[in-house]
């Protein structure tokens, strides 16, 4: 277009992706932040199998500061889900709006619920 | 009668001249007494005389005076002509047409020439300049300040899209060139297209309405009039403009017109037609708020300019843009930054840009991952189009495409914890209406705009 910036119109730059996890008891708590499509989905689940391979029993995942998830990061926490049915499954904590939204039409809700905290989450079991 | 009495004595001194010396004395007598009756006259018309000379003297003054009065009179009537003139060239009846937008004005120069002055111009990247003047007083010397004042509005809108900085360099410019008396009030607007947004200077003008059945707004700003003051202090504001929004700019001529009662048209009685016919086009509201005036300045002949502008955001052309690349997922964000940039800045906000990103997300990693099986020799194309009432984005692989119908529900209780379909899934909660082709290597996706039905 060759447009002169007249007005300011920049789409927001994506928060990067950063994930980090520890143990507590059985449980892990893997904490994400920022947009998590394809690549970042990846990286997230490498983290959290190698959490299950050190014996986590339970993954509660703090998506507090995440903006923004697609289809593969949901395909990652159900594959987790699924390796720990058994022992307690994956659990979300702190959900943004938006991203809650996305577990309601998914109906993943249902299964890793959408909780108010790490804590409640821990409790849930 | 002296005459008469003279040739009569004639005729008598023909017949008995020598025979009655008597009657010598008696004409004697006679003569003597018409001579000084002659003298007697003589010295009653000399008067008269003189009267009649000075009589004729103003004759020839007044004629000489009104004459010149005449001549004056066509001098002014001549200048007027040539003010009328000028103020036509500097309104030109037409303006032309700009894409995106439609407007109407309605221009109506006073017989003593005020200093209304209207334009709407194409300023490019896609910006568009809305300028509404009055230059104080009448005849030749406004039309002169309106001469200064124009041009330095065609100077300075070139390169220059703040009309703030616009109206400072105005300011400067009539105040140099003009009398210290000399003055304007001065609204202008750079509405940008593509945003919908417009930014605005009000120079102590009458303030331009901008309305809708659910909006009523008056466009102000910090500032004084434009020519008078070495520091205006302009302030500069900005406004989105809507589709439904209709943009109303009149100058003083109109609110300040007398009816027969004595009454101003005024503010309040405009703004009150406004809200009641701001739903018509632009050139329905000017000739209706026209018909308005008229109804109530009745006969009465008005004494300023009058001017009326109305404008609305009109469709524009699609936008439309093709992007094509390799099936490498790290590409994405090219895609994404060119189409979301552009629905941001038509002020998409934010819930609809979020559910664009993600449809658009899970349409390209499908073709890269499934359709084209991550083969980087094969293209992901995306092409785009957006109007002023939805985006539609077009996502097409190079494989052999699939069956949308085929594929489980997975937010059946009994498909939840199946791998695959939420993908789509998500595109068809977060797009207005998504369509595969024949083959399923391509799927096209609605995005309404927010502000669309």
């Amino acid at each position: 277009m060759g447009r002169l910036t007249v007005f300011e119109a920049k789409v927001k730059p994506q928060t990067p992706f950063t994930v980090r996890s520890e143990m507590r008891g059985d449980a892990a708590i893997v904490t994400a932040s920022g947009h998590i499509a394809e690549m970042e989905a990846e990286r997230l689940g490498k983290e959290i199998n190698q959490r299950i391979e050190e014996g986590a029993r339970v993954i509660v995942l703090d998506l507090g500061d995440v903006t923004f998830v697609t289809s593969a990061c949901l395909g990652v926490l159900m594959g987790a889900h699924k390796r720990l049915r058994d022992s307690g499954g994956l659990r979300v904590a702190r959900p943004q709006p938006l991203v809650r939204q996305i577990l309601e039409i998914t109906k993943l809700i249902r299964l890793f619920g959408a909780y108010d905290s790490v804590e409640d989450a821990l409790q849930a079991r | 009668m002296t005459r008469e009495r003279h040739s009569g004595v004639s005729h008598a001194s023909g017949e008995d001249a020598v025979s009655a010396p008597e009657d010598v004395r008696i004409l004697q007598a006679e003569l003597k007494e018409a001579r000084s009756e002659i003298a007697r006259l003589r010295a009653l018309l000399a008067p008269l005389q003189e009267e009649l000379k000075g009589l004729q003297a103003t004759r020839q003054e007044v004629e000489r005076l009104s004459h010149e009065l005449e001549q004056q009179t066509g001098r002014i009537e001549q200048q007027l002509a040539v003010a009328r003139q000028f103020q036509s060239l500097f309104n030109p009846p037409a303006l032309p047409e700009i894409e995106g937008v439609s407007f109407a004005i309605r221009y109506e120069p006073c017989r003593l020439v005020g200093g209304d002055l209207y334009d709407i111009f194409d300023m490019g990247n896609s910006c568009v300049g809305i300028l509404v003047a009055d230059v104080a007083g009448h005849g030749l010397a406004t039309t002169l300040v309106t001469a200064v004042a124009r041009m330095a509005f065609d100077t300075f809108r070139q390169n220059e899209y703040s009309p703030r900085v616009i109206m400072e360099k105005v300011n400067t410019q009539v105040m140099r060139h003009t009398l210290s008396n000399q003055f304007l009030t001065a609204f202008l607007g750079v509405l940008d297209l593509e945003t919908s947004r417009m930014k605005y200077v009000n120079a102590a003008h009458p303030r331009p309405v901008v309305c809708a059945p659910d909006r009523f707004e008056l466009l102000d700003t910090e500032g004084l009039c434009c020519g008078m003051f070495e520091e205006p202090r302009y302030g500069e504001k900005e406004i989105v403009l809507r589709p439904t929004d209709r943009l109303i700019l009149f100058t003083r001529g109109l609110i300040d017109s007398f009816g027969p009662d004595c009454q101003p048209y005024g503010e309040a009685r405009l703004h009150a037609f406004l809200k009641a016919h701001c739903d018509a086009p632009p050139a329905e509201i000017v000739k209706l708020v026209m018909e308005d005036f008229r109804g109530h300045i009745g006969q009465t002949e008005p004494t300023e300019d009058i001017t009326i502008l109305a404008l609305s955001l009109a469709p524009r052309r699609a936008f439309e843009d093709r992007i094509v690349i390799p099936s490498e997922p790290q590409l994405l964000h090219r895609i994404e930054n060119r189409i979301l940039s552009r629905l941001e800045a038509l002020n998409y906000g934010e819930r609809a840009l979020f559910g664009v990103r993600l449809a658009l997300e899970e349409a390209v990693i499908n073709a890269i991952k499934h359709g084209n099986k991550m083969d980087k020799a094969k293209k992901v194309t995306v092409t785009y189009s957006i109007t002023d009432k939805e985006c539609v984005i077009s996502v097409e692989d190079e494989g052999e495409g699939f069956d949308p119908s085929a594929v489980p529900d997975p937010t059946d209780d009994a498909n939840l914890e199946l791998p695959h379909g939420r993908g789509l899934v998500l595109m068809r909660a977060y797009m207005d209406e998504v369509s595969y082709n024949e083959k399923g290597n391509r799927v096209v996706m609605r995005k309404k705009a927010p502000w669309a039905d």
